[in-house]
């Protein structure tokens, strides 16, 4: 049991290295990170929940509005400024870039460049979020691990 | 617990977005102050009791903190995002200013943007700080003096009881000099020509 939670974080660390090599993620993240302590186990990943299902939802609303003939630009230029404030504190800095060429092309008032920007973003961030799912989900084994070996120490001590 | 609560600082955090506040929470109560977290400016001025609640329903939906008084919660300083739908954070920071209850609690602003002519028209309006986002520990442990000097003003005490000791202490005093000085204008009369008058010093 050990040596598989051990074979776990390797899996979790490399994946945190890769995604910090592809400068997916930056300083934010390991803001995030250390905000997690034994007191508050799961603020990371109730903190990367929020944010998707953020995204999804936002990412929906500026979908239906492309599909629109007229598109309302400072509308969307709010939307995609809370967006980015969001992204910003997860510190998905490849979501961010993309996101703040989106803003760039909404402020000025240009259609076609505003799709491919947002098209561009959607693709950084599914790119993330199957990426922090994986990532969440190693963690949760993880902690699984580590009950089951208590669990096993206390039955084999009693 | 009953001791913790008296030295611990409550904080009013104030943001639209559901990611911030969940940081800011996060990173407040790190630095061990008791946080309310609301999402607009306005559900802020209803918690600080500023809008006056009119008998509300009790099966209501909204929050409820204070019912028939002001302000029953104490918050010792409020930090609120910039920019938010309806009451911005400068509209906040002016309301709060502007009411007697509410001026002296120190007000920190946030905005994820670097605007010069935004940060000062903040600080003019009486802002202590303006954190630019993503907000750091760094930056909340800059808040400690703001809140450490808010309590020092609350301290000042209300005298009356003690007044009253005080002024009757001042009287008893007062007399004895009175006294020491017609014992020595009699001790020195003797050899004065001038009328004696009984208690009064002429001068």
């Amino acid at each position: 049991m050990d040596s598989f939670r051990a074979s776990l974080k390797i899996e979790h660390r490399d994946l945190l290295f890769s995604m910090h090599d592809d400068e997916m993620l930056d300083d934010g993240f390991e803001r995030l990170q250390s905000l997690q302590d034994n007191d508050n186990p799961n603020f990371l990943a109730e903190t990367i929940n929020i944010f998707c299902t953020e995204m999804d939802r936002v990412l929906l609303q500026i979908d239906s509005h492309f599909e629109r003939d007229v598109m309302d630009f400072s509308y969307m230029e709010i939307v995609v400024h809370n967006l980015k404030g969001s992204i910003s504190s997860v510190g998905a800095c490849k979501v961010l870039n993309s996101c703040v060429y989106l803003r760039d092309a909404i402020r000025n008032n240009d259609q076609d460049r505003s799709m491919r920007a947002f098209n561009r973003m959607k693709i950084e961030y599914y790119t993330i979020r199957s990426k922090f799912q994986t990532l969440l989900e190693l963690e949760s084994r993880m902690r699984d691990c580590q009950t089951t070996i208590s669990n096993q120490s206390a039955s084999r001590d009693s | 617990m009953g001791m913790a609560k008296e030295t611990q600082f409550h904080v009013l955090a104030v943001d639209d977005s559901l990611i911030d506040r969940k940081l800011i929470e996060r990173l407040l109560k790190t630095s061990s102050y008791q946080v309310t977290t609301v999402d607009s400016g306005s559900k802020a001025l209803e918690f600080l009791g500023l809008i006056e609640e009119d008998h509300r329903n009790p099966s209501s939906n909204s929050p409820s903190v204070s019912s028939d008084h002001h302000q029953v919660v104490e918050v010792n300083l409020i930090i609120t995002d910039y920019c938010m739908p309806g009451m911005t954070g400068y509209d906040l920071l002016k309301k709060i200013k502007e009411s007697s209850s509410l001026k002296d609690i120190p007000v920190v602003i946030m905005s994820s943007e670097n605007v010069p002519s935004r940060i000062n028209r903040c600080l003019e309006e009486g802002a202590e700080e303006f954190f630019l986002k993503p907000v750091q520990l760094s930056d909340v442990n800059r808040l400690k003096p703001h809140l450490l000097r808010g309590k020092s003003i609350e301290k000042q005490p209300e005298p009356k009881p003690q007044q009253q000791q005080q002024q009757l202490h001042l009287q008893q005093q007062t007399q004895q000099p009175n006294n020491k000085r017609k014992a020595m204008e009699e001790a020195l009369s003797p050899e004065r020509q001038r009328p004696r008058y009984s208690g009064l010093t002429v001068i």
